[in-house]
């Protein structure tokens, strides 16, 4: 027992204070519970759920190691943990038990507690259940030591997605409670023996708990040499980040559309009369713009190849020592993520159409592709929205992707940890505040939206100015870089500013027929978009502070 | 007179409360093989950092090539071939793609050379540099740090933990390096055999300050040992200035010794001593006289 405590306190010393926190923070929300429920509105409460939840995870993943690069090929259990004299056995079940009551037990109190109090009809014992399957079934994919990292990446993409969505997509098909925590158990007990396992192999596994992978012969091919030191960098940053998007997005892709594969039959949909067509075509091809930006998402927070920093936050040598002044090599970064962005894009709209080409029936029984279908539907405005909403979905995923790619200058694991979190949790309240209810309606809506837009701008240029002015102090010949980025960056929103503005002003006093996508909250949510794109500025900074390190 | 390649003045840098480089100044000439020595700790490394520009002088100036490394990365870091301890080369790539990847970098870059090199070295394209051993990893960041014949190569401390064989491969470089006319080497090493054998030039660091800046020939005729017997026992160190190190009990001492003999002798003969011999040192010798004893 006493072993149990001292290897349990090892593994999440860096982060105690985190669970002190946390559990503080469940005894705040078991007294939020108890007042009145009008005390709170409605937005507010479901806002309060973020940190619950991030507390939750960060909480949850210390005991599988939250610092872990997902993506390398070594066991993420803790080397030096790992040689203790202890049997494998205690190295094993404490952790497992830990993140399992840990999270099962901070579920039931938030449940409880909070939810349930405040008249939110939750299940209490899968979700519970859900979440223990999860960091086990994490615990066993990152504790393994593997031949290939990517591939670790991929399980752990797909593994924890489908162990989240699980109950979720269940209880939405009426599946019961009990059939659903049953499942939810028996992943515990599988996922349970699958970290034990990974603690028994890391621990007979040389080196660090690394498998060297297999050296497979092949033709030896003659590269060109890259034009310039330039183009041999935005290599480098394809092979270490670019490059991720397309492939799992493929992934993602070819998963989504494996239920083709064995549902071919046509259904009775009704679009003017009725039409027979594949469902699964029907319910799901919405979602395949979206796969890419969910990746591009994982991806820029960090969920990528993490070598360009050494363990103490400074440069690695090998990176630091090429002759490359800072400017490429944040320009090398970007373009490496707008390539692989427009690859993906050709990819997504590869199976997108795809899909629409799978022939459906007409009411005269002749047989049409889905997608002359679909334009049956569609009017000027809806092939506007679509323009919108796919260049909408390129530029956030260059964006997603762009504004985390900065972390990896910074010279500190720490704010590269406290980043994932923070993001997520920015993004939550921003999209939360886009959705209260009727916040948006009315003139005085045109109003909110103006100061909303008008807000983010201005701290995010604080932020900015700050940060190149910290940038110009430690390389006063980079003002000329700063201030290209600045221009654009202002040049860019305002831009989008005034076409937000230019859009309301053409329907002032009859607010009503606006289309969707000019409506105030998309217009928002574009200026939310824009207004961090000023990180190129952070990625200087970091890198003057990481490689040239005062 | 030859050009000065780099020229470190008063620099200063402290970590915290610790001084790691206390008021260096040291400058090193075109074509000069440089043996840096020195304790873990003593600050090579930290020195090193600043040549690359990886570190910003606390105080003081650095110049190489007479640029200032943090100042113009690319104009300075063009012109170093460097090689580390650490093994800090990205394991993911293959050794086609490190090789494609550096040769980028560097105008200079000579393929006949690396090719040379990589068969020398027995490194196969296509391995990937996570599956080698630490040996064959230390020869491919060799062969990247020498393929574009750089005007300064910078060691630290390469052969750290390495077999004889790759630490025979480091040294034939550093010596075939020297054979290329006007090459300039900056050599940290703790292997002061190795130091011995290719530097003319030896600087050692202790506690943050150079303590030895000298030709290794006149470092080797300053310093030698000297056994000492006096009539009475003493029960210290013997007072004779320019003695180190000093080693013994009762009528019987030894210490690492430099200065003029005659005053040695004098000394001996007024604290009742004779000098009994006298005999020249290695480098490694005097490193242990200064990492382990009080100059008195």
């Amino acid at each position: 027992m006493t072993s149990g405590f001292t290897i349990l306190g090892l593994m999440v010393h860096r982060f105690r204070r985190a669970y002190l926190i946390f559990a503080a923070m469940l005894v705040v929300f078991v007294g939020l519970g108890q007042l009145p429920q009008s005390w709170i509105p409605e937005w507010a409460a479901g806002l309060l759920c973020l940190p619950f939840a991030l507390g939750l995870l960060l909480t949850v993943f210390g005991f599988v190691n939250v610092e872990a690069d997902i993506s390398s090929n070594a066991s993420a259990y803790s080397p030096w943990l790992l040689r203790l004299p202890v049997k494998t056995r205690e190295l094993a079940i404490w952790p497992i038990l830990a993140a399992s009551i840990w999270g099962f037990v901070a579920w039931i109190i938030f449940a409880k507690g909070y939810l349930i109090p405040r008249g939110v009809q939750a299940p209490i014992v899968w979700p519970g259940f859900s979440l223990a399957a999860l960091a086990l079934s994490f615990q066993a994919i990152m504790w393994r030591p593997v031949r290939y990292g990517n591939v670790r990446l991929v399980v752990a993409l797909v593994v924890g997605t489908a162990v989240s969505l699980f109950g979720l997509v269940s209880s939405l098909y009426k599946v019961s409670e009990s059939l659903i925590t049953l499942i939810s158990a028996l992943a515990i007990v599988v996922g349970a023996a699958a970290a034990w396992w990974s603690v028994a192999i890391a621990r007979t596994t040389p080196v660090g708990g690394a498998i060297e992978p297999i050296s497979i012969a092949r033709k030896h091919v003659q590269y060109r040499p890259f034009r310039s030191p330039f183009m041999a960098q935005v290599w480098l940053e394809w092979r270490r980040q670019g490059r991720l998007l397309p492939i799992l997005t493929t992934f993602g892709l070819l998963a989504l559309s494996l239920p083709l594969a064995f549902n071919r039959s046509l259904d009775p949909v009704y679009v003017n009369s009725f039409f027979k067509v594949n469902l699964w075509v029907e319910s799901a091809y919405y979602y395949i713009p979206w796969v890419p930006l969910v990746f591009a998402t994982i991806i820029g927070m960090g969920a990528h190849k993490s070598d360009m920093r050494a363990e103490n936050g400074s440069f690695n040598l090998f990176y630091a020592t090429k002759p490359l002044n800072s400017n490429s090599m944040v320009r090398a970064k970007l373009m490496s993520i707008a390539i692989g962005v427009a690859i993906t894009a050709l990819i997504t709209v590869g199976v997108l159409l795809g899909w629409l080409l799978i022939p459906c029936i007409a009411p005269s029984g002749k047989t049409v592709s889905y997608l002359s279908l679909l334009t049956q539907r569609f009017g000027r405005d809806e092939w506007i929205g679509i323009t919108f909403y796919a260049a909408l979905i390129i530029c956030w995923c260059w964006r997603n992707e762009m504004v985390g790619a900065f972390t990896d200058y910074l010279p500190s694991r720490h704010y590269v940890s406290g980043y994932a979190f923070l993001i997520p949790f920015n993004g939550s309240i921003v999209l939360a505040v886009l959705s209260i209810p009727g916040f948006w309606s009315g003139d005085i809506g045109v109003i909110r939206m103006e100061i909303a837009s008008g807000s983010l701008f201005l701290i995010k240029l604080v932020a900015s100015v700050f940060s190149a002015r910290e940038y110009v102090r430690l390389r006063p010949t980079g003002l000329a870089d700063i201030r290209r980025i600045l221009v654009w960056w202002l040049g860019i929103v305002l831009l989008v500013q005034g076409l937000n503005t230019w859009i309301i002003a053409q329907f002032s006093g009859n607010v009503t027929e606006i289309p969707l996508y000019m409506k105030q909250p998309i217009c928002l949510f574009l200026t939310c978009l824009i207004v961090p794109i000023t990180r190129p500025i952070y990625a200087l900074s970091a890198i003057e502070k990481g490689r040239h390190r005062v | 007179m030859a050009e000065t390649i780099l020229e470190i003045k008063n620099l200063v840098r402290s970590f915290g409360a610790k001084r790691a480089l206390d008021n260096i100044n040291l400058s090193l000439e075109k074509g000069t093989v440089l043996g840096l020595v020195g304790q873990n700790g003593a600050g090579k490394t930290t020195l090193i950092k600043h040549i690359l520009g990886l570190l910003r002088a606390e105080s003081g100036s650095v110049r190489v090539f007479g640029m200032d490394p943090v100042a113009d990365p690319p104009g300075v870091l063009s012109k170093i071939g460097y090689l580390s301890e650490e093994g800090d080369l990205p394991l993911w790539m293959k050794v086609d793609e490190l090789i494609r990847y550096s040769a980028a970098f560097y105008p200079g870059w000579d393929s006949k050379y690396a090719e040379e090199l990589q068969k020398q070295f027995g490194l196969s394209s296509g391995a990937k540099l996570g599956s080698l051993s630490k040996g064959q990893r230390a020869r491919a960041g060799l062969l990247i740090a020498l393929a574009f014949r750089p005007e300064l190569l910078l060691l630290d401390e390469p052969s750290s933990g390495l077999d004889p064989v790759v630490r025979k491969d480091i040294l034939s470089a550093v010596i075939r390096t020297i054979a290329d006319e006007g090459r300039t080497v900056l050599f940290s090493s703790h292997l002061l055999t190795e130091v011995e054998q290719v530097s003319d030039r030896v600087v050692m660091i202790q506690d943050g300050k150079i303590v030895i800046d000298d030709e290794l020939a006149t470092i080797k005729q300053e310093y030698c040992q000297v056994s000492l017997r006096f009539k009475s026992p003493q029960t210290v160190p013997p007072s004779i200035s320019g003695g180190l190190h000093w080693q013994g009990d009762g009528r019987n001492w030894t210490a690492l010794w430099s200065g003029d003999t005659d005053q040695l002798l004098a000394s001996l003969s007024a604290l009742d001593g004779e000098l009994v011999s006298k005999r020249g040192v290695s480098l490694d010798e005097i490193f242990v006289a200064y990492a382990g004893g009080e100059k008195s």
